[in-house]
């Protein structure tokens, strides 16, 4: 059982796998550190997931804790971040079903299908006088809520955290092809939905 | 298209996440590590009373089994009478090897590794109970 003091190691400069090696050999300022560099990404990626659930405090909690518990089982080799998100989306999927905030069934079924729109050509860019529009950040912030959580968390996850689809494939345990469809499907139902603010702009 | 959407995702405003975040999950960690490390000292203290209430009997076997098979009055010959010991030599060692009392002298050996890896395991883990402990009531409470 490994004591609590550890030699002094400058946690900033080691990568998120060398932290995950530090952690399996019990260093709990390694995870803690870890948890630090993640904590505002998975709040804001529950924080949509969930459509803004008050629960988010206690799911991103949940999240950290079942990474600890579990980080001897994380295999050498795996990137860290879509492994927490893993963990991260698969505890909000438990919170969701134990509260049943989220109505899921109605598209989980044809989420999985590959729809015609998907086969056309990809959507285009949206009108850059848009972003001058100081109301946006509400009425995108309301119409992501009209959104199945799935596709709200590729779009946060591609455009605000950056990951690829193949990480993203990983988070949301998917073939690569679903989670391009369901990008596709967002930005097309985003686009539909912002349309009436989009219109006065473009 | 790619920079438009992002741009667009950008806007939802970020928020930070409170503090108390990091703090309840540390808390739950620590509370975690408290109780494993109760319950390992609880095994291994066990182990450890175990090992010497089984060691008393093991030894009387031991003791038992030394002076049925000769082993003693054979060690014996070394002080009384050397010279022929190193006469015949071989026929001693084969007297003597014939003569130990292997199966009391594996229990003890076992015993003896059991005892020892289980004090140090208490010692380890009555250390870090005291570490997490200290930690939770400083940091925690």
């Amino acid at each position: 059982m490994p004591a609590i003091e550890q030699p002094k190691i400058d946690y900033s400069a080691q990568t998120d796998e060398q932290l995950v090696a530090l952690c399996k050999k019990g260093d709990e300022l390694a995870f803690q550190d870890l948890m630090n560099r993640y904590v505002g990404q998975v709040f804001n990626f529950l924080r949509q997931y969930t459509r803004g659930s008050e629960d988010t405090e206690d799911i991103a909690q949940d999240t950290f804790f079942k990474a600890w518990r579990h980080i001897k089982k994380f295999e050498t080799g795996r990137q860290f971040r879509p492994w927490l998100f893993t963990i991260a989306r698969n505890t909000a999927l438990d919170f969701i079903k134990k509260r049943k905030a989220v109505n899921f069934s109605d598209l989980d079924d044809a989420e999985t299908e590959i729809s015609f729109a998907d086969t056309l050509a990809d959507p285009e860019p949206l009108p850059p006088e848009i972003f001058e529009n100081a109301e946006l950040a509400n009425i995108l912030s309301a119409n992501l809520k009209l959104l199945h959580p799935d596709h709200v968390a590729v779009l946060t996850l591609h455009y605000r955290e950056d990951m690829t689809f193949d990480e993203i494939a990983i988070v949301m345990n998917r073939p690569m092809n679903t989670v391009k469809s369901w990008h596709r499907r967002a930005v097309e139902r985003l686009r539909d939905l912002l349309a009436p603010h989009l219109s006065p702009l473009s | 298209m790619e920079k438009s959407y992002k741009q667009l995702v950008a806007l939802v405003p970020r928020e930070t996440p409170p503090d108390r975040v990091c703090f309840q999950v540390m808390a739950m960690i620590e509370r975690v590590q408290v109780k494993r490390c109760r319950l390992r000292t609880g095994i291994n203290a066990t182990l450890v009373v175990g090992a010497i209430l089984v060691f008393i009997p093991v030894i009387h076997y031991w003791n038992q089994d030394v002076t049925q098979s000769g082993f003693v009055n054979y060690l014996s010959l070394i002080a009384s009478d050397s010279g022929y010991i190193f006469s015949h030599w071989q026929d001693y060692a084969l007297s003597i090897a014939d003569s130990l009392p292997v199966s009391a002298g594996i229990m003890i050996l076992a015993l003896l590794v059991i005892l020892a890896n289980s004090l140090r395991r208490l010692v380890q883990n009555m250390g870090s109970w005291g570490l997490h402990r200290n930690r939770m009531i400083r940091e925690f409470a």
